[in-house]
């Protein structure tokens, strides 16, 4: 089936199978492998990117249902070499280790500070409930939130 | 004045392409004839995968990449992964 959709600013139409998925679309046609496929059961949301404003696990979305939306991944997020404030605050607060689960957990803070701009630490850490992260115990992805909500 | 190293956080050289989403991990590795393997193991776990039975045998990718049935494999690799010390069917 052909679809069409934005991707990051950029247009694409593309061929899919019916049953393809969003984040198949993404990693493996659009070569975006940023967003990573942590689980392939819709709990961890690495996969994490944000459709038409609202942030969606691009596992449990068909490539045929973001037809003639609006993406924006993790590859998208950095302007003209500048990185974007959650980047940098993630950067400085030692909010990632391995990195697997950070794209995803940026793209849904981006969500969450776009709909709370001011989010107390209780509601970052509801925010961030349906991404797992195995290697920072969440304070410092926390601290990072909190820093970029302030740069912001 | 240099800036205090010894007991600061420092930031690390690895997070730009781990926070920009261009970091590669296993997953994202292309290479020329890469083909993806998937491994049939015993439904049950006192089971094992009969030599008896083999699996529908799969459309291969192309004529180089046929399927791989037990009866296929190296002895030696299959031994050195039977969690039965040699007592798996071969």
């Amino acid at each position: 089936m052909q679809i069409s959709l934005t991707v990051n600013g950029r247009p694409y139409t593309v061929d899919v199978e019916p049953r393809m998925l969003l984040v198949h679309l993404l990693r493996d046609v659009l070569d975006l492998t940023g967003t990573n496929v942590g689980c392939d059961t819709s709990q961890c949301g690495a996969c994490t990117v944000i459709i038409d404003g609202r942030a969606v696990k691009s596992c449990t979305v068909l490539a045929v249902q973001a037809d003639g939306t609006d993406i924006l991944t993790i590859e998208g997020l950095a302007k003209d070499g500048e990185l974007h404030p959650l980047q940098e605050a993630f950067w400085n607060n030692h909010g990632l280790q391995c990195g697997y689960c950070t794209p995803g957990m940026i793209m849904t803070a981006y969500y969450l500070l776009q709909t709370n701009p001011t989010p107390s630490e209780e509601e970052i850490r509801h925010g961030l409930e349906g991404n797992i992260c195995r290697c920072t115990g969440y304070h410092n992805i926390v601290r990072a939130v909190q820093e970029a909500a302030q740069r912001m | 004045m240099a800036e205090k190293l010894l007991g600061s956080a420092i930031r690390r050289r690895e997070d730009p392409a781990l926070i920009t989403g261009r970091a590669k991990y296993t997953d994202d590795l292309k290479l020329p004839n890469m083909a993806y393997v998937a491994i049939l193991r015993a439904v049950l776990t006192p089971t094992r995968a009969s030599p008896a039975w083999t699996p529908p045998r799969p459309k291969p990718l192309t004529e180089s990449w046929p399927s791989l049935r037990p009866s296929t494999w190296p002895k030696a690799a299959f031994q050195a992964k039977c969690p039965w010390a040699g007592s798996c069917p071969t």
